[in-house]
């Protein structure tokens, strides 16, 4: 009886073992070895993919032979990479990373736990830094944006024109029953979803947008870009919400298939957009590399550091000289940049506070 | 109960096990790196969320685990985790073990097709859900055929729902649970099958009334690993299970990394371990009786 008990015991614990290491499996998606040593490399914060390797390509590479310090990333959006700061900051330990690549919403929310380096702490350290671009800040004191994006609606032209859809022009194409089960949409966790939300919500309020969303006869809700971009290249999806650097790369890898547009905001007086945030770098507080940090962000906001990273990625550089840079080098970028006027932001003071219930609502309603 | 049993063990002392020692090691590890901080994580269900990945350890309550139990929305997230782990375990079983059995009587054969299993093992879950991403996609192979064969007019939607949630994770877990198997029907006598077949059973009586029988407790194990296993998937059914299949693991993901409240995480997290932990305990206890039946027959 003993033995048998001992048994359900082990296999108790076993069990609960496998599961909750299952689940850790699934959700690390950092590479940080949580390194102490104040000498070893920058540890970057990053989305993965397409932007990581820009990254290594131009301000990586100008800072590694600048300083002779290696770049090293922690890859995953930027509220994953946040997720860790948070876990450091309430162990009281070295912050996984030096530098984040932030948005709108995770600027915010660091910026709001006073997780973030104030600019003002380091900008005089690096000759210029900050100089080219606006510094309207998404939040005050805080880094200024490095690049503006927008939500594309990305679609199929062979598909669209099978079907005899017209070329789109609003949200509301997604939304044709010819279309139904072949639309993929952001999830709201993931940066292009609450700007997707504002998109469709005709002006009424995000909960409207959601209400809509829920209307949409779809065939995912993808947490990944890389993910939908997968599925409309294998003829699943016929049209999609993304972000532009995302539908612009689609669109150069294949323009007799792929078309995208920054569709017109219905309740916005001909607007169009949404213009959804920007990116920005920043340094993490009670980072040991903060010199070393500060210098790769001088190489980060540099014009031709933007303007070769727009052209890798297809996120519009923040600084008017960069998108100088990047038309004279190709004119197609003149068609893809708007003009600010003619677009609608998202008010992200506004939404930030209200983020988990508008994920509460969304999962309610989709889910 | 036999003499044997109620005997003094004064006579036959069963010998120490020396290695005993070496186990503490894995203890202390286990304490250190696992169930700490489980403990310390689980604790923060018990205090309230003040923000992203802040928790006010001055409040205690009881809101979240209330909540699970009283919101209709968790207590389908509950429900849909449930159903969930059971048609991967049901499905894993039923896939499972005929492949052992024919992999535990291939005589000569048994060790190639060990290796097959083992090596099909090796590939990366990501791998495998592109593959199934692509196979059971609107567009896919597998739509095409239904579709020229006349079998479906329109494509079925063969992924992002739980369909495509429980066939990637079957197919993640089914090697391992053919490992575990094997070793299981190899321990049922051939001799038992050549007396039913002796007897005039027909091969599919004789594996229906003889074999699985005899292999329940095995059955019983390998249905709990499997259950184990899916309940605490995580990138499978988030790949393949689109927004239609939020299951536990999903939500506390998002709980933990996106909307940043720990509370919460922690509450559905229990939720997911108590569960876990309430179905194993059930499926030894069947297992214990069936044993016990099983030694009484003999």
């Amino acid at each position: 009886m003993a033995k048998r008990r001992s048994l359900a015991f082990v296999t108790v614990i076993a069990s609960a073992a496998l599961l909750l290491s299952a689940c850790a499996a699934g959700a690390d998606t950092g590479s940080s070895d949580g390194s102490q040593d104040t000498k070893g490399p920058l540890r970057v914060g990053a989305y993965g993919s397409t932007w990581t390797e820009a990254v290594k390509a131009t301000a990586a590479k100008a800072f590694t032979e600048e300083t002779g310090v290696k770049v090293e990333y922690v890859e995953g959006n930027p509220s994953d990479v946040a997720a860790q700061i948070y876990a450091t900051s309430a162990q009281g330990a070295e912050p996984p990373v030096d530098v984040i690549t932030t948005d709108d919403p995770v600027q915010t929310q660091l910026a709001q736990r006073e997780l973030l380096v104030p600019v003002a702490e380091y900008a005089d350290s690096v000759d210029g830094l900050f100089e080219n671009v606006p510094m309207e800040a998404n939040n005050e004191g805080y880094a200024p944006p490095v690049c503006d994006w927008y939500i594309t609606l990305t679609y199929n032209k062979v598909k669209f024109e099978e079907l005899g859809l017209p070329t789109p022009t609003s949200w509301e194409a997604l939304f044709d029953s010819q279309l139904a089960g072949r639309v993929a949409i952001p999830d709201i966790t993931t940066a292009m979803g609450l700007p997707f939300v504002f998109a469709v919500s005709d002006g009424q309020g995000m909960s409207a947008g959601i209400e809509k969303i829920a209307t949409l006869d779809t065939y995912s809700v993808y947490t990944s870009s890389g993910d939908m971009q997968s599925d409309m290249a294998n003829g699943n999806v016929w049209a999609a919400a993304t972000v532009d650097g995302r539908g612009w790369g689609m669109v150069d890898s294949d323009p007799d298939q792929f078309g995208a547009i920054i569709p017109e905001v219905a309740g916005t007086d001909g607007k169009i957009g949404p213009r959804a945030g920007s990116c920005y770098y920043d340094i993490v507080k009670d980072t040991p590399r903060m010199d070393l940090a500060a210098k790769f962000l001088g190489h980060v906001y540099a014009d031709e550091t933007q303007a070769e990273f727009a052209a890798q990625t297809g996120y519009i550089p923040s600084s008017p000289t960069a998108i100088e840079i990047l038309i004279s080098k190709d004119g197609k970028w003149a068609d893809r940049i708007p003009e600010v006027d003619a677009t609608v932001p998202v008010d992200w003071q506004d939404v930030v506070p209200n983020i988990a219930d508008l994920t509460d609502e969304f999962n309610r309603k989709l889910g | 109960m036999s003499s044997t049993r109620g005997a003094p063990s004064r006579a036959i002392r069963k010998p120490r096990n020396p290695f005993r020692v070496y186990l503490i090691p894995l203890f202390v590890l286990q304490f250190a790196t696992f169930l700490v901080p489980l403990v310390l994580f689980f604790r923060m269900a018990f205090f309230k969320n003040q923000g992203p990945g802040l928790v006010d350890y001055d409040h205690a309550t009881f809101e979240y685990l209330g909540l699970i139990f009283v919101d209709p929305y968790y207590q389908q997230v509950v429900l849909d985790t449930v159903i969930f782990g059971l048609l991967v375990t049901v499905f894993t079983l039923l896939l499972g073990f005929p492949i052992a059995y024919c992999i535990a009587r291939a005589g000569r054969f048994k060790e190639t097709l060990l290796i097959v299993v083992i090596v099909t093992s090796f590939t990366s879950v990501i791998i495998k859900v592109l593959g199934w991403k692509i196979l059971l996609g609107a567009s896919g192979p597998i739509n095409s055929i239904l579709q020229v064969l006349g079998i479906a007019d329109e494509p079925l939607r063969l992924v992002n729902n739980l369909f495509g949630a429980v066939v990637g994770t079957v197919h993640a877990v089914l090697p391992l649970i053919v490992l575990l198997l094997v070793p299981v029907v190899e321990r049922v006598p051939v001799r038992l099958e050549e007396a039913a077949a002796g007897l005039g059973a027909r091969r599919f009586t004789t594996y229906w009334s003889v074999v699985l029988p005899a292999a329940r407790i095995g059955l019983v194990s390998g249905g709990l690993v499997a259950f184990a296993y899916a309940m605490g998937s995580f990138t499978t059914p988030a790949l393949l299970g689109g927004k239609t299949t939020l299951i536990l693991p999903i939500l506390i993901r998002q709980q933990a990394m996106t909307t940043i409240n720990y509370p919460m995480s922690a509450a559905l997290s229990i939720t997911l371990v108590v569960i876990v932990a309430i179905v194993t305990v059930v499926g030894l206890s069947v297992g214990s009786g069936q044993r016990a039946r099983m030694k009484g027959d003999q």
